[in-house]
């Protein structure tokens, strides 16, 4: 029943020494805290079991004897004790939360900056929700762990043992009988707690699986509703659901018999004590201080030990919480350092060239075979070929996206003649302004996606760059201009718009090489003017590497790649290629029907798209 | 009760039935209390045994009192009857024992129980949703009420309700009993409480605060860093990481300082507890020590005077607590009940059963548009398509084309009296009759989280293996899948195997065909599938297609040119049908369509003579690696 247990429903060890270690490191600068901490438990356990001797000693001492005096001082004892208490359990779990927020505060940073360093392969292959839930409810579990995990468990442990130690010390005999009961509690709580525990660890899974379900239903309502499953998918869900309500219900039962069972030993301990004191006090051995001060024990005795089960819950998640992070933590990053400061621009002087390239995302389908090819300086270079022709890999490859490094790569990018898995990734990215196929906007303004942030590029330089790849009809048309807001992902602009936003970032950089991704979406006939007008800006004398899909583009650079299954099928100017009547010939041929006859964003996309 | 405050529009209470409300698929509010009161018979029993067991709790000081006082006097039989007070005391300790568990495990399961109502109602009432509402509602938006909302009801059925009885009786007797020892005295103890009443509902309330300031900051740094991690192609080429971790590191200060001020919260919250319990044991101190001394009062009566103070305060620690379960409850009831009133869009009214279906479809001057646009989606379309005919639907992405063929089995509401099936309309026809009636293969396809087998047999999960593999070869799948390890039992989707758009597409396919439908609906649903092996599966679907009526829509003139006839769409007008040869000796777009495939499989048998492999380039967003696989699994909240 069990089985298909998902990655994030697993619960192990409640402790285990390697992630203890890991943690640690995060714990470590905040050890004088974690100390003070510590320093809070006898404390506070002092000023608990003084509690009940006070009033032993009010009732033996003063009451016992008449005397009203002496009342007065012990009370402001209690007084005092109480006053203790109350702070140092406020001391304790502040400076515990305040150690554990802090602490995986850090490791919430580390595990940013982590990512950040992750090469793109690695968000190509993960859903971005898993990396996300490592972040903030697997990072929340270890956190909570502070506030009610290891060192609360330790603090219960040193309030029991110092209940234990004052009660044999104030009568021996009677502490035994008192704790007469203890060993049968440990033996109950323990079989309960770990059913309890199985139960509750069935009633998560089941959670998890109602909740999967329902999202996967309403996502694919369509498809429920087009073949008429709603009552056999709702039968289905009422199953999942009964399922998780009966294990709710077994875990209600261990849960509700263990509370009870240890309230009720409690006061069987209360029965016990009244039944040996009766005895003893009459015979003169005992006084009414100690049988009172011996109950005041017994109900702050057992508390603590029903707590433990839940707070071993907390442990186990955290530590499986901890693994989850920290396997993430442990995935290659890629070169380069992103933290430092951006290295400065150096000139572009020659070429980029690509040297017997093969390589491909996994080894056995190599997706460029053999690749030669040389961009030089000013050129402008269009790279034209069928969906999984190679073309979108060669920008990967020159913009370190990707590395020429694993199997079954070979060969070498060069760029001015130095292999580019010797130069900083970073430093080789500033030669390029990269415009991808889908212009990824951020939320912000206009003006902020085109500098990104970047505070060296000055408003003016933002303008300019609008006007010139004619992102200023765009802002004209909103209220705010270049700074009307945009949306996630730039959901309040056409596509179109999307991609004019994208060469304003590329060009207000003024970069030495450019690399044009040519989106494949249509866009409306006037925006497709102002896409054709920007894309003329931003190739105009400079280096570019362009995956082309307009014949408008292809007719403005210099020199035609034609790819076709991963190799150079061709290479000569639009003309030349034209004349020759191969590969490119057909692919023009096609693209000129698309061009006068009607659009078809399917059959466009499967003849020269990518 | 505050429940019965809830009531929103004067409803008879024979309207909520169990019967009635178990339905589950009406539009209309529901009420916590119609829910409780299902299960009145474990309540009543939860309430019945939670008021023995504080009365029980309550009877062990006086007890005490009773052993105490009788040892005081130091009367003849005191030590026999102390002992017999004892024996009392362990004989109430274990009948309250099995009593309190009863009432927690009849309350807590009352809570549970309604809790799977609701979200079963919930679920019936979703399933009538079209698939554009939950476009426009969001899935994360409704899987977050119905799992964190239906909590929140949960939580004040089970403990919210356990809990106010119990404070309830605590109070009640306890302090009955505490002023039948000493009136002056337990106003004196109880002075305090109202002031710490007010403290502890004014820290639950800063706590609720504290904690969802910190969950919504929570909810920014989450959308910040999906945006972040999306958005990595365009850092890493920009460089601009380190401004990204420096914007992170702004946020994640925010979130740490409003952490903080959570923790310090719960910090002054929790040694209330310690508190409370002890002012009122220095108030027994020093006034009920001064008592006994003199004389005006027993030391059993202050053992008892302690013992209660010490059963008032949790209680009292509780009803902070209370409060806030119930607003947030009530709240979260409201948030349900947002859903629980939204209308369909297509409403299941009809009642036409015809005793059998034959196929034939008329659509009659259609007319669509979407709710938010003014242009039609489609303007007066008009096609008939004989019983076991086949129609061809050709025309670009946007023409309307798919929301055409949405609107047969009416996943979108259709104006009425536009399409018939058999002469009738369709909105005269129940759901399922109609639904049933049509197979549909989307172009996206949609797989679930279950096996091969599961996602085929969709439409009629008692199919025999046997039939689930003819469908699957029909879709030209079987192959594909007697290559995998598990063959049809492999488990696709989210949490399974892989597939590749066209394996999933072609699963779809197969799901349509098993559905054995009177009209099959095919919406350019191999638009993934390779040229040949679609045409070797229409090929193959004519021959057992038998006398059924097929509507094919591809942007691939093959799949539709052995159709009886076609339509071309454009701009959600039908600008030009005929057959086939009509069309192309009509020139237009579909001879266009039809040059430019031609030149296209020229091109595509180019690059297989010089190709060795077919070698796929990753698409860009790590949300396309399955076929269903955008959606996130939503984490587990703790029950």
């Amino acid at each position: 029943m069990v089985e298909g247990l998902h990655e994030d429903e697993k619960l192990g060890k409640a402790y285990d020494s390697v992630l203890v270690r890991r943690i640690w490191r995060y714990v470590r600068p905040y050890r004088l805290h974690l100390g003070l901490a510590f320093l809070f438990i006898p404390l506070v356990a002092g000023a608990t079991i003084a509690q009940p001797y006070l009033l032993k000693v009010a009732i033996d001492d003063h009451i016992a004897v008449g005397d009203a005096e002496g009342l007065g001082l012990v009370g402001l004892m209690f007084l005092g004790a109480l006053i203790l208490q109350t702070l140092g359990t406020f001391g304790q779990m502040y400076v515990l939360q305040y150690v554990g927020v802090r602490s995986m505060n850090d490791l919430r940073t580390h595990v940013f900056r982590h990512t950040q360093r992750l090469p793109q392969a690695y968000f190509d292959k993960t859903p971005l929700g898993r990396v996300m839930t490592r972040m903030t409810s697997d990072v929340e579990n270890i956190t909570e762990m502070f506030a009610s995990g290891v060192v609360t468990m330790l603090a219960d442990l040193v309030l029991l043992t110092g209940i234990v130690a004052v009660m044999f010390w104030i009568d021996w005999r009677l502490a035994l009988i008192a704790m007469a009961a203890v060993p049968i509690l440990v033996v109950i709580v323990s079989y309960f707690r770990v059913r309890a525990r199985e139960a509750f660890r069935l009633t998560r899974l089941f959670v998890a699986r109602i909740n999967s379900y329902l999202q996967e239903n309403l996502s694919g309502m369509g498809v429920v509703q087009a073949f008429v499953r709603e009552k056999e998918n709702a039968r289905r869900f009422e199953k999942l659901n009964a399922d998780f309500r009966d294990a709710y219900f077994a875990a209600i039962k261990f849960d509700a018999v263990l509370y009870s069972i240890v309230e009720m030993i409690g006061s069987i301990c209360i029965a016990f004590i009244v039944w040996y004191a009766a005895g003893s006090i009459l015979a003169g051995v005992l006084t009414f201080g100690v049988l009172v001060a011996f109950i005041e024990y017994i109900q702050r005795f057992f508390v603590p030990i029903r707590d433990l089960a839940a707070k071993y819950t907390v442990m186990q998640s955290a530590m499986a919480s901890a693994e989850r992070v920290f396997s993430l933590l442990d995935t290659a990053t890629a070169p380069g350092d992103p933290e430092a400061e951006l290295p400065a621009r150096s000139d572009f002087k020659s070429s980029i060239v690509f040297d017997k390239v093969t390589f491909g995302y996994s080894p056995i389908e190599p997706v460029l075979k053999d690749v030669s090819l040389q961009v030089r300086k000013g050129e402008r270079v269009a790279l034209v070929g069928a969906t999984g022709s190679g073309k979108s890999t060669i920008i990967r490859l020159v913009t370190r996206m990707y590395e020429l490094s694993d199997d079954p790569a070979t060969g070498r990018v060069l760029v001015d003649g130095a292999d580019i898995r010797m130069l900083d990734p970073r430093a080789l990215r500033r030669l390029f302004s990269v415009v991808l196929q889908d212009a990824f906007l951020f939320r912000g303004t206009l003006a902020t996606n085109v500098s990104l942030g970047d505070p060296s590029i000055t408003r003016e330089r933002i303008e300019a760059a609008a006007r010139r790849v004619r992102l200023d009809v765009v802002a004209a048309r909103r209220p705010g201009g270049l700074d009307s807001e945009v949306g996630e992902r730039g959901a309040n602009l056409s596509s179109g718009e999307r991609q004019l936003v994208a060469f304003a970032r590329a060009l207000v950089r003024e970069p030495e090489i450019l690399i044009l991704d040519e989106a494949t979406a249509n866009v409306d006939s006037e925006t497709e003017a102002l896409v054709q007008e920007g894309v003329e800006a931003l190739i105009e004398n400079r280096t570019a590497i362009v995956i082309a899909h307009r014949l408008s583009t292809i007719e403005r650079v210099d020199r035609v790649v034609v790819l076709s299954g991963g190799r150079v099928a061709e290479v000569g100017t639009h003309e030349e290629l034209l004349k020759k009547g191969g590969h490119y010939a057909r692919l023009y041929e096609l693209q000129y029907a698309v061009e006068t006859g009607h659009v078809d964003e399917g059959t466009e996309r499967d003849a020269l798209q990518g | 009760m505050r429940a019965q405050r809830e009531q929103p529009n004067g409803e008879s209470p024979s309207g909520c039935s169990p019967a009635d409300a178990k339905g589950g698929g009406v539009s209309r509010k529901r009420r916590i209390r119609d829910y409780a009161l299902r299960y009145r018979g474990e309540l009543a029993l939860g309430f019945t045994a939670l008021i023995a067991t504080n009365m029980l709790a309550l009877a062990i000081p006086w007890l005490l009192k009773l052993a105490v006082d009788s040892l005081a006097a130091a009367e003849p039989e005191a030590v026999q009857d102390a002992r017999k007070y004892a024996l009392v005391i362990a004989g109430a300790a274990i009948l309250m024992g099995m009593i309190r568990s009863l009432s927690r495990i009849w309350v807590f399961g009352a809570g549970r129980r309604v809790e799977y109502d609701l979200r079963n109602d919930l679920f019936a009432h979703l399933a009538m949703m079209t698939p554009g509402w939950f476009l426009r509602n969001s899935v994360g938006d409704v899987m977050s009420r119905a799992v964190n909302d239906l909590a929140q009801v949960r939580l004040l059925l089970g403990p919210g309700i356990l809990n106010l009885v119990n404070t309830a009786v605590a109070y009640a007797v306890g302090i009955t009993l505490m002023a039948i020892i000493d009136v002056r005295l337990t106003l004196i103890a109880l002075l305090p409480y109202p002031l710490l009443l007010i403290w502890i509902r004014v820290f639950v309330g800063r706590l609720f605060r504290a904690y969802r300031a910190v969950q919504a900051k929570l909810g920014e740094i989450s959308t910040d860093l999906q945006e972040n991690l999306a958005g990595q192609p365009v850092i890493k080429c920009y460089g601009r990481e380190r401004a990204s971790i420096a914007a992170f590191d702004g946020r994640n200060d925010e979130y740490l300082g409003l952490s903080l001020r959570l923790a310090l919260t719960r910090g002054l919250m929790v040694p209330a507890f310690g508190l409370m319990g002890g002012v009122g044991m220095l108030v027994v101190l020093w006034l009920g020590g001064r008592a006994v001394i003199e004389g005006r009062m027993t030391l059993g009566s202050l053992v008892a005077f302690n013992g209660y103070l010490a059963l008032l305060a949790w209680p009292t620690i509780a009803l902070g607590w209370i409060l806030s379960v119930w607003q947030r409850g009530k709240s979260a009831m409201e948030r349900l009940n947002g859903l629980f009133v939204a209308r369909p869009d297509v409403e299941d009214t009809g009642t036409v059963v015809p005793a059998e279906i034959r196929g034939e479809i008329l659509i009659k001057d259609l007319t669509f548009s979407y709710e938010d646009t003014d242009e039609p989606t489609l303007s007066s379309i008009s096609v008939h398509v004989p019983a076991g005919t086949r129609l061809g639907i050709v025309g670009a992405t946007g023409s309307g084309k798919s929301t055409l063929v949405d609107l047969l089995p009416r996943l979108k509401p259709v104006p009425p009296g536009s399409i018939m099936l058999d002469g009738i309309p369709i909105e005269d026809l129940p759901l399922p009759v109609l639904r049933s009636a049509i197979g549909y293969a989307p172009q996206t396809p949609f797989l679930f989280s279950a096996t091969l087998h599961d996602n085929i047999a969709f439409a009629r999960p008692d199919a025999s293996r046997e039939e689930v593999r003819e469908a699957a070869r029909l879709a030209a799948l079987d192959d594909d899948v007697m290559g995998l390890p598990r063959g049809y039992e492999t488990v696709v989707g989210e949490r399974g195997v892989t597939l590749s758009g066209g394996q999933c597409q072609r699963v779809a396919l197969a799901r349509a065909i098993l559905a054995a439908p009177r009209v099959l609906v095919l919406d350019d649903s191999l638009s993934s599938v390779d040229a040949e092996t679609e045409s070797r599966i229409l090929t193959g679907l004519e021959k057992v297609v038998g006398g059924r009526t097929s509507i094919i829509v591809s942007h691939r003139i093959a799949a539709v040119q052995r159709c009886d006839q076609i339509i071309v769409l454009e701009g959600g007008r039908v600008v030009a049908r005929g057959t086939h040869e009509e069309l192309l000796a009509a020139g237009g777009i579909y001879a266009h369509l039809w040059r430019r495939q031609r030149l296209e499989a020229d091109i595509r048998a180019d690059e297989e003579r010089c190709t060795d492999g077919d070698a796929r380039e990753p698409v860009g967003d790590g949300s396309s690696i399955g076929c269903p696989g955008d959606s996130i699994p939503p984490e587990a909240p703790d029950g």
